[in-house]
């Protein structure tokens, strides 16, 4: 039965996972491969190699976040889509608990998200020990394969409960946020003209601190996503 | 009599449009029970009720014995679901279909499952969603059949398909049911098909049970009268109950009655008050089930004009 | 020899699978200890309740045609010729009985009908004298 869930999610998932796997590999190698370069480059001041790598790492390190919110975001969108197909009818007909099928789908995804980052992890662990680095910087593949999953995790957990609801709330949702990020903070502007307290609000700032600062539920986004660190 | 399925005081309401209210309803162990009625008679809620896929608003529903919906998920391993439209995941294989199914069904039998799959001429390699309607229609009855269901709850399942699947589908159920004593429940509009294998009839109309008889009883009971000097005849006090009266006009000689719990005795009690009784006509059970809404219809009307 | 079961007429269904035997054995065409369709079989072969099959076959069994031999199926019984005859007697009279009731519809009388019946007979002597199949 879980085997038989887990089958059906990945033959849902796994065109779209494709690039995903893709990017999880390549990623961190790329972020590897650069340090080739900087070293190559400046290898008489070693001290501004080391400068060069770790910019490097900070700059690959933005990919890595975002990855990890595609990537849990398709295999929490992939859960459902099957099931949406026909209204939810196979399932409703089955005798089994609802909890229990979508508990089983959740520990199904869970296992993509492991896979995943799995792929991560080796194309993390390659990377750093491919990767020319110079003294006093190491590569921490093992930390960031970590922070990987829980954040690619997160992104899937929250995908999963908005796409096992109806096609209906799913979309309000998703449009609901899309109109926030675009057109919110212009119509707060454009409401400041007529009382300033509306305009002083920054959507920015809020949706900032509300998320992601004091461990709010996307501060796993954010941290150190750097590949190579002192 | 052991019930497979009960309904009592069902309700259950969507909105202003739609309702079903206090729906009794008995489907007795072992029977063969066709429910009859028009396009959004609520057929199909009242199988989702049962399926415990909507829940209602009031009544009980038991089904095998367990209530619903507290003892799903756990009835449901006994029972065989085919629904109106198709509802597998349309990229598997006939093969992973099974698999798929069979996981989640304690009951299910892989031997008989490969034998129906000779029978109904299905390979295991073809893909659900390059399947014609008919084929698509053969597996999910393979499906439902193969987990070996003391209840087959079918909705509308061969509508649609041609008369050679229809034949092939229906032989296979009713050779599982000669072997089994399993119950079915089966809604069509195919009243002609129903007729030759149910013996239970329940026509529902407007959310509502109109009646649930033997079908012997049904088409038995059911006459068209053609008369002569009925004209000014009243019909009220009578022992059957009138369902359509046509005058007598030019073409027609005869004024014609349609009846229902007509019995051979009440030729005479009409006799007796100077009428003719010129034939006695049987209708089938699509006849039957047509003139009987009619008249439950009219009669609906007349109570909401007053 | 099941041909043509008509679930729409008003003759129950078991009752017109069971009529179907009786004339079968009334007329020679099925004889003693030949073994009728199982239930099952009949069942899905004519897409009937398998209910009614069972019902036809117990009528059968308890009109004296077949007789249920446990585990093996229905056979059919070895009628005494005098049985045989009864029926067919039974079947001509219901012929006769609704071929007059038509006639009356259409207007003819008894006579018209007795006419008619012996000028086809004497037509087909001489062209018929295989047993119908």
């Amino acid at each position: 039965m879980s085997m038989q869930m887990l089958k059906l999610h990945w033959r849902a998932a796994r065109w779209p996972m494709l690039p995903v796997l893709v990017a999880a590999f390549g990623l961190p190698l790329m972020a590897g491969w650069s340090t080739w370069e900087a070293s190559g480059a400046a290898d008489s001041l070693e001290a501004t190699s080391a400068w060069s790598v770790i910019d490097g790492a900070a700059i690959w390190g933005l990919g890595f976040p975002v990855l990890a919110a595609i990537a849990g975001a398709v295999i929490g969108l992939c859960a459902w889509t099957w099931d949406h197909r026909h209204d939810h009818i196979y399932a409703l007909s089955l005798p089994i608990a609802r909890w229990k099928y979508v508990a089983i789908k959740f520990g199904g995804g869970t296992i993509l998200v492991a896979a995943t980052t799995g792929v991560f992890a080796l194309g993390a662990g390659l990377s750093s020990l491919l990767a020319d680095l110079p003294v006093g910087i190491r590569g921490y593949p093992g930390n960031l394969s970590i922070h990987f999953f829980v954040a690619t995790q997160t992104a899937f957990a929250l995908l999963f409960a908005l796409a096992s609801g109806t096609m209906r709330t799913a979309t309000i949702f998703i449009g609901a946020v899309f109109a926030l990020v675009i057109a919110g903070q212009p119509t707060l502007d454009l409401l400041g003209g007529f009382w300033a307290p509306i305009g002083a609000i920054d959507l920015g700032q809020l949706a900032h601190s509300l998320l992601i600062e004091n461990d709010g539920p996307l501060s796993i986004f954010s941290g150190n996503w750097m590949l190579f660190d002192v | 009599m052991i019930h497979a399925i009960e309904f009592d005081d069902v309700t259950w309401r969507a909105g202003n449009d739609f309702s079903i209210e206090k729906l009794t309803l008995r489907v007795p162990q072992g029977s063969i029970y066709g429910f009859l009625g028009p396009n959004g008679a609520g057929k199909s809620t009242t199988i989702r009720l049962m399926m415990g896929m909507m829940k209602p608003e009031g009544g009980d529903i038991r089904m095998l014995g367990e209530s619903v919906p507290r003892a799903l998920p756990r009835v449901l391993q006994r029972v065989g679901y085919v629904p109106e439209r198709p509802h597998l995941f349309s990229r598997l294989t006939v093969k992973e279909a099974i698999d798929v199914h069979a996981s989640f069904h304690h009951r299910w039998d892989a031997l008989w499952a490969t034998e129906l799959l000779e029978r109904l001429d299905l390979r295991p390699d073809q893909q659900i969603r390059r399947m014609s309607k008919g084929q698509t229609g053969k597996l999910m009855m393979l499906l439902a059949l193969a987990v070996r269901p003391h209840l087959l709850i079918l909705d509308e399942p061969t509508d649609g398909l041609d008369p050679v699947i229809r034949r092939d589908v229906m032989t296979t159920v009713l050779d599982y049911v000669a072997e089994t004593d399993a119950t079915i429940f089966i809604s069509s509009h195919l009243v002609h098909e129903l007729e030759r294998f149910c013996d239970w009839v329940g026509v529902i109309d407007r959310g509502a049970l109109i009646t649930e008889v033997p079908v012997q009883e049904f088409k038995r009971g059911i006459k068209r009268l053609r008369l002569l000097n009925a004209r000014g005849i009243p019909a009220n006090g009578t022992p059957f109950s009138l369902l359509d009266r046509i005058p007598a006009n030019g073409i027609r000689s005869c004024e014609e009655w349609v009846v229902h719990g007509w019995e051979g005795p009440h030729r005479a009690l009409l006799e007796e008050a100077g009428v003719t009784v010129q034939e006695v006509v049987d209708l089938d059970l699509e006849e039957g089930f047509v003139e009987l809404l009619k008249s439950v219809r009219i009669q609906n009307s007349r109570e909401d004009d007053r | 020899m099941f041909d043509g079961i008509d679930p729409r007429s008003p003759t129950p269904l078991y009752e017109q699978i069971a009529s179907r035997v009786r004339v079968a054995v009334a007329s020679g065409q099925v004889s003693a200890g030949e073994a009728l369709p199982s239930v099952r079989s009949l069942a899905g072969e004519l897409r009937v309740n398998p209910a009614t099959v069972v019902q036809a076959y117990r009528e059968l069994a308890a009109d004296g045609f077949v007789e249920k031999r446990h585990g093996q199926g229905t056979f059919i019984r070895d009628l005494p010729v005098m049985k045989r005859e009864e029926e067919r007697r039974r079947r001509a009279i219901e012929i006769a009985r609704s071929a007059l009731a038509e006639g009356a519809r259409l207007g003819l009388s008894g006579e018209e009908l007795l006419d008619a019946v012996a000028n086809e007979v004497r037509a087909h002597e001489g062209a018929s004298t295989e047993v119908p199949s």
